[in-house]
């Protein structure tokens, strides 16, 4: 029987709940504690999880039966934080993005390879029933080579006032970091090929006091000539706005997800809307996924240059934001982690 | 003079294959037949036509009962002749266009309208001068879900709109357009979208390939991506091209869909409905849902027609071609650039509005 795996939770936010929730379910692991600067959140976190509060990470890291973390602090504190915890010989699942700016990126990459170290970026869109379903029908090869990707998810739920730190692009790295990343990773995932640029289309809709863009399009180019159009909004109406859609375009044929296919649909007084699923969200998944890869038995379902790579097209879709112009990944200081030969796909004109 | 019955005389001027698109026979065809207010007359082309034209025509008209004419001009001026469905190669259209106005006739004329800006003002020059109706078949602007999407916007459903996606990706034939799918498809989402929000095109970035039908021509993209931009920072996306799918439930239509995003809300129509879904031994499976919604390129002719007869303005002309036209450019210019490149702005008295009142 494998051995028990303590994990702690740095940072006790919305979506620590989500990881807690998960690690509760998974056999062969115990939240050993968690860590936050916010005493009122880290004890009431550490009580709903029936574990200790900390709200220094060097005393949580000091801890001898934690194995591994999960980060869920605000964006900008993720590079310091991911390098504390690789310093301490910890693995790491780090919420998305993986740090708010390249350099940054290939720094903590660097830090966790050379240990020997678990470094899984959670972008948990893959690990959902409706982004495994598009990818395995796509690697199966029904609809040949992806060659467009149309990818929307949309809300008009806005954080819930200004002190919210994601309206921060300081803190943030701006909505294409806190948001983008999830569909610019799982089109990247699904394309199955190497982005090469971004051009960034945004609206803020919410206010126009928004030092961020709360409806994103993110266009981005593939090495191999396929194109994917990238949507994620806080800012669409209604407030109740629930949407997604996927389509993908491939060589010999085509799939559809409409934003209706997964959910029976609720004809209500205050208007139509979806009920809730029973899929899995993927929380679950990418949680038991870095166990797995914690312990040796698979390989990273996400790797850390997966989030360098994600972390690239997030900036090169801010650049773009503020350009007006297409960005390469190479001019935000992205290099190919292995350079692809690129002969023999490539029909774009 | 139209016919003692009522109906509008109409000369089918060229029967020519455009890109090996046959649209005369196969599009215009049909609908100007069964439409109640018209009548075929007579087929025509011009005299320096080449002989194998002349020879497609005349066996065309044959088989119509229509009577054939290389004499453009005589039959320009048959007072059987009212209107005029234009449907010659790129190379002669603004000249026969020229002859058609000169000779009074309105026109209905096959898409694209013109390849060329040159030829595309020449055209609006020359049917602004004449006073003639001139309006290229771009019917997807006429399609129910597009007309049902102005008019909700129109009528300030939505609010202010702010954002448009759009894919027009048609399912099937052998091969791609040789001019590319881009100007043969593209003007249709781009029209449809002008239409729909009454704002103009400023700034286009755009990807192009040819991944489906392969072949030598490096102008026959097949799919391309488009990101506009439009007045009042209106943005859009648009996928249009021409894939060898099979057995899509929607048949040739394939993927014609519009999200139109507003300041209070969030249109989506799809071309494919009003669709009925059947499955069977007997049925195809590449059409289990058929379209049994109005058919746009006759909701064209309709308009074209009230539009003869003087009791609507057209609300389509060679401006709106024009439109389409410079986007379809930039965007080629912006893929081989891998740039944003900004439209010119169209100078007074050679544009319109999108939205023309009408």
């Amino acid at each position: 029987m494998s051995r028990e795996i303590g994990v702690a939770v740095v940072g006790t936010g919305f979506v620590a709940s989500m990881h807690l929730t998960a690690l509760a379910r998974l056999p062969g692991v115990r939240v050993v504690g968690v860590v936050d600067v916010d005493p009122g959140r880290g004890q009431a976190a550490a009580r709903g999880a029936g574990t200790r509060w900390t709200s220094s990470l060097d005393e949580l890291l000091a801890w001898p039966d934690v194995d591994g973390c999960i980060v869920c602090t605000p964006n900008d504190t993720h590079a310091a934080i991911g390098q504390s915890i690789a310093a301490a010989g910890k693995h790491l699942l780090m919420e998305k993005p993986l740090t708010t700016d390249v350099a940054a990126a290939d720094s903590l990459v660097s830090a966790f390879s050379a240990r020997g170290l678990v470094l899984m970026a959670a972008h948990t869109h893959r690990f959902a029933d409706y982004g495994r379903i598009v990818k395995h029908t796509i690697d199966a090869g029904e609809i040949g080579r992806p060659v467009f990707i149309r990818l929307a998810i949309l809300g008009g739920w806005i954080w819930p006032d200004w002190r919210a730190w994601v309206l921060d692009p300081k803190r943030s790295g701006g909505h294409v970091f806190h948001n983008g990343v999830h569909v610019l990773d799982l089109a990247t995932w699904w394309a199955g090929d190497q982005p090469v640029s971004v051009y960034a289309q945004g609206r803020k809709e919410t206010s126009g006091d928004l030092a961020i863009y709360d409806y994103l399009s993110l266009l981005v180019r593939y090495r191999s000539g396929c194109t994917a159009v990238c949507e994620i909004s806080r800012g669409n109406r209604p407030r109740t706005f629930g949407y997604r859609d996927v389509f993908v375009q491939g060589t010999t044929g085509s799939l559809s997800m409409p934003w209706d296919a997964e959910q029976g649909i609720a004809f209500l007084e205050g208007g139509t809307s979806l009920l809730p699923g029973d899929g899995q969200v993927g929380f679950d998944r990418e949680v038991a996924a870095w166990i797995s890869a914690i312990r040796g038995e698979t390989l990273p379902a996400v790797t850390g240059e997966d989030g360098r790579l994600s972390v690239a097209m997030a900036a090169a879709g801010e650049a773009s934001l503020r350009t007006g112009e297409c960005v390469t990944l190479e001019s935000v200081g992205y290099t190919l982690p292995n350079p692809v030969a690129s002969e023999g796909v490539s029909r774009a004109l | 003079m139209p016919f003692e019955d009522g109906r509008l005389g109409v000369l089918l001027l060229s029967f020519a294959s455009v890109g090996g698109q046959e649209h005369q026979r196969t599009m215009y065809v049909p609908v100007l037949r069964e439409h109640p207010a018209l009548r075929l007359a007579a087929v025509a082309d011009e005299a320096s036509a080449p002989q194998e034209q002349h020879a497609l025509n005349r066996r065309e008209a044959e088989a119509l009962g229509l009577p054939y004419s290389t004499d453009l001009d005589a039959a320009l001026a048959d007072p059987r002749v009212d209107v005029v469905s234009v449907c010659c190669p790129f190379e002669r259209r603004a000249e026969v266009i020229r002859r058609v106005a000169a000779a009074g006739k309105p026109m209905l004329v096959d898409k694209p309208l013109a390849l060329t800006r040159t030829d595309c003002d020449a055209i609006e020059r020359t049917v602004r001068a004449a006073g003639v109706v001139c309006m290229p078949a771009y019917h997807f602007r006429f399609h129910p879900a597009v007309r049902s999407a102005r008019a909700a916007v129109m009528g300030g459903s939505i609010g202010l709109p702010w954002g448009v996606q759009g894919d027009f990706i048609i399912a099937g034939g052998k091969s791609a357009w040789p001019l590319g799918e881009l100007a043969n498809f593209g003007l249709y989402p781009i029209d449809a979208i002008r239409s729909i929000l009454g704002l103009e095109v400023q700034s286009v970035y755009a990807t192009r390939g040819s991944f489906f039908y392969g072949g030598d021509n490096p102008e026959a993209d097949d799919l391309s991506v488009l990101a506009l931009n439009l007045e009042h920072g209106v943005l859009a996306t648009i996928s249009v091209g021409r894939a060898p799918t099979t057995g899509h439930p929607n048949g040739y239509g394939g993927d014609r869909r519009l999200r139109i995003m507003g300041s209070h809300g969030t249109l989506v129509v799809d071309a494919a409905r009003p669709w009925i879904q059947v499955a069977g031994r007997d049925s195809h499976a590449d059409e289990s849902r058929r379209y049994y919604g109005a058919e746009s390129l006759r909701a064209l002719v309709d308009h074209f027609v009230a539009c003869v007869r003087g009791s609507q303005r057209p609300e389509l002309g060679p401006a709106d071609a024009r439109a389409a036209l410079e986007v379809i450019l930039a965007a080629r210019v912006a893929t081989a650039e891998n740039r944003v490149v900004a439209l010119p702005r169209l100078a007074d008295g050679t544009s319109t509005p999108a939205n023309p009142a009408c």
